[in-house]
């Protein structure tokens, strides 16, 4: 305990060297003390420590377990500072850990204490060691659901799919919902076999929310009309929970009937609950189906969420080529700001008469916001008259107006937009508000 | 450990009767209105100390406790702010206020809250000299210690001159208000639980310094506790914490009091009013400590997913117990 406060290395080589002490207390001392040192000289002395992860000691080897990670990356800088001094080409490419520490580490996954199991497994991505597959399948089984949840993933990722399907099976008896929750969401598909078993099996489950989970991680491996019906039919009924509402008309997609799916669609879009509408009207956009329902688009731009609008606006400023279908009239009647202001920068893709007249009518906008914007776009355009569009708004009766009329002048008129403004500025005088501000605006590099 | 639910609807009952007067009563009025914490944080919010930490308790009392707090307190900068007279209880992390040079109007602010009733608690009042004054360090760290930060003292001093802080007794009200004793700690190594059960936290006591007036705790200071009450989003300890615990082994106090240290000795105050002394390595961490009754020991360092999350869960029910004992007292 004392040594341990050295950096000396004759010290620290003591400290060390009392890890392999007969004594278990010197032992957990020793630990404890190298556990607390913030650098090390050596890769040996970390190795050193982590040989003590098969300590009969249980505290020892959870105090080790606990700060494998950090070792491991103690371990592999002490090696990349090595390679820098050695040989340039050889950073990153780290030499293996020894074997001994490999078959150490393995085998502190089955440890019989579960806080070092705990450990190995949640530092699993650090260690840089290949645990055998039967390791993790044996672990799916532990008395942890710590432990079992964890390696869960793991399992998922390391093993071929239909290998994978196999062994999991047995979480499928776990007495876990949550963890029998979790095999769920590993059963998505990615692989041309079907877990449909499994799966099968899962939807029998006496968890309602399980089982649940199993019916749509099962048509989501299988898409089938009856299923999905059932599905919808529980969701009226308010018998899912969020995630699984979300999934369900995500899950919509894989409808393979597309008249049933538009169907489901367009009885979506009008639940009363906004983020099934937005996940909807996300669903309603994939498919292209602005054009073929005209009226649930004027709909959906007249819906009371901001969310969901944003979801139509968002369409058609990524696809300007739709835009010839819509109905501006729509949009430009819109009781809605955000849709009016998105009308607004929308023009940029509309020919340039109809982008003109369309920002006619918004620089009429109740809204100054709007006003403000329709009247930079139709001089970002340069549309005909914007110049003298312009010098009018001058006489606006909005500070905010005019001053913006000022900036676009300055910007897109040049010389002659600086003339202007001095010429207005001898006209009115420099007393008012806006020809203070056009002063400042002049001086402005 | 033990929770006094069944004690709480009588005890905030009680909280009508306190003497904050009528502003509390009437912020009380209703069944619904949620009790309000104000948290003093002096310039910029976004630089307060673990920023998470108060939401994070308040969220918790409201959880574990049928007390109504509302998790976001009201902040002010200054305790010439008049809102905190409409609320009985203020936390302020000592590192939150960069001048403890009080203003008059926030002296006499602060006498007036105090003699009307008001509750203040100090995080990280106390703090040990070796810890020195840069946040990382002297906020990363408890220490037990039974000393305010001097200049603390002094402004109470002058605010209370008839009273000044003492050691709260380990068998005081406040760390039984609500959740009685330690957590459950069979997972800790032998030699922390020995420590911590019989040495740091006997009996889920804390180091903590009290002012009383009018035979009422109205101010309380600690070592910090803020860094075990914050969660994430997804409800984990956004830190880890680990454990200073004193040792000793056959023959080595006498190693001890020969041993070079290559920091400078610190005294700190011991509960007894004694004094121990503190010796650091070259990083300013405490290595062993020279103890008033004259044994020596060694700090060794343990840290674990276990010992976070049990210091998290008693540095948790600590605060728990402090937000219960002011309300109902």
């Amino acid at each position: 305990m004392l040594l341990g406060k050295y950096e000396a290395t004759e010290a620290r080589n003591a400290v060390l060297g009392a890890l392999r002490d007969v004594d278990p207390k010197v032992r957990f001392a020793a630990v404890v003390s190298v556990l607390g040192w913030r650098s090390y000289q050596s890769v040996a002395a970390v190795e050193a420590v982590i040989h003590a992860l098969d300590d009969p000691e249980v505290d020892i080897r959870r105090a080790v377990s606990t700060s494998i990670g950090t070792l491991a990356r103690f371990r592999s800088d002490l090696l990349n500072r090595q390679s820098i001094l050695l040989n340039r080409a050889l950073v990153g490419q780290l030499p293996m850990l020894p074997l001994t520490i490999q078959r150490k580490m393995v085998n502190a996954f089955l440890d019989t204490d579960v806080v070092v199991r705990r450990n190995m497994i949640s530092k699993y991505n650090y260690l840089g060691v290949k645990v055998p597959q039967e390791v993790f399948v044996r672990m799916l089984q532990d008395e942890d659901l710590e432990v079992r949840s964890s390696v869960l993933p793991l399992v998922a990722r390391h093993l071929e799919f239909s290998l994978f399907v196999e062994k999991a099976a047995v979480v499928a008896d776990d007495e876990s919902p949550i963890l029998r929750l979790s095999l769920i969401r590993e059963l998505y598909p990615r692989s041309a076999l079907k877990p449909i078993q499994l799966l099968q099996k899962l939807t029998q489950d006496a968890d309602p929310e399980v089982a649940t989970a199993a019916e749509l991680q099962l048509f989501n491996n299988a898409p089938d009309l009856r299923l999905y019906k059932s599905l919808v039919e529980r969701l009226d009924k308010g018998s899912l929970n969020l995630s699984q509402r979300t999934q369900l008309v995500q899950l919509v997609e894989r409808l393979e009937e597309t008249e049933a799916r538009d169907g489901y669609l367009l009885q979506f879009l009008e639940i009363s609950e906004e983020a099934l509408r937005v996940v909807a009207t996300r669903q309603f956009f994939k498919f292209d189906l602005g054009e073929l329902y005209p009226e649930t688009l004027a709909t959906l731009l007249e819906d009371p969420a901001l969310s969901v609008r944003s979801q139509v606006v968002l369409y058609y400023s990524r696809n300007r080529d739709k835009m010839q279908s819509l109905d501006l009239e729509v949009w430009l009647e819109s009781e809605f700001k955000d849709v009016r202001m998105a009308l607004v920068r929308l023009a940029a893709g509309l020919p340039r008469g109809e982008a003109a007249e369309l920002l006619f009518d918004l620089l009429l906008d109740d809204e100054i916001d709007v006003r403000v914007e329709a009247l930079t776009m139709y001089s970002r355009l340069r549309l005909d008259g914007f110049e003298k569009m312009l010098e009018m708004t001058l006489q606006d009766e909005s500070i905010v107006i005019q001053k913006r009329a000022v900036l676009n002048i300055l910007q897109l008129m040049g010389d002659l937009g600086r003339a202007l403004l001095e010429d207005y500025l001898k006209d009115e005088g420099a007393v008012s508000p806006l020809s203070l501000y056009i002063k400042s605006q002049l001086k402005t590099p | 450990m033990k929770s006094r639910s069944w004690l709480l609807r009588l005890l905030i009952f009680c909280l009508s009767i306190f003497e904050f007067g009528v502003a509390a009563l009437a912020e009380n009025s209703s069944d619904e209105a949620p009790v309000r914490i104000v948290q003093l944080i002096q310039g910029n919010q976004f630089k307060r100390m673990y920023p998470d930490a108060l939401t994070g308790l308040l969220e918790s009392v409201s959880a574990q406790t049928t007390l109504n707090v509302d998790p976001d307190p009201l902040v002010i900068e200054s305790f010439d702010d008049p809102s905190i007279f409409k609320h009985p209880f203020i936390y302020i992390n000592y590192s939150d206020r960069q001048d403890w040079q009080l203003t008059e109007s926030e002296k006499q602010a602060l006498k007036r809250y105090i003699e009307r009733g008001g509750f203040i608690f100090i995080d990280a009042g106390i703090s040990a000299s070796f810890l020195g004054t840069q946040n990382a360090r002297s906020q990363g760290q408890s220490f037990a210690e039974w000393r305010v930060r001097p200049d603390l003292a002094e402004l109470f001093k002058e605010i209370v001159p008839e009273t000044s802080f003492r050691p709260l007794p380990r068998s005081h009200g406040l760390f039984r208000s609500f959740h009685v004793g330690l957590p459950d700690s069979s997972l800790l190594p032998d030699t922390v639980r020995e420590f911590v059960v019989n040495e740091k936290w006997p009996q889920g006591s804390y180091s903590s310094m009290g002012l009383d007036v009018d035979g009422r705790l109205a101010v309380l200071a600690m070592p910090v506790i803020a860094m075990g009450w914050g969660r994430n989003e997804v409800g984990k300890w956004t830190r880890s914490i680990g454990f200073r615990i004193r040792e000793s082994a056959e023959g080595l106090s006498d190693r001890l009091s020969e041993a070079y240290a290559s920091g400078e000795p610190f005294e700190v105050t011991r509960e007894d009013g004694r004094t121990d002394i503190i010796y650091t390595q070259n990083q300013a961490m405490a290595s062993w400590v020279q103890e008033a009754g004259g044994d020596w020991r060694v700090f060794q360092y343990h840290y674990s997913q276990e010992i976070s999350d049990y210091a998290h869960i008693f540095y948790t029910q600590l605060g728990v117990n402090i937000v219960v004992y002011a309300f109902t007292h």
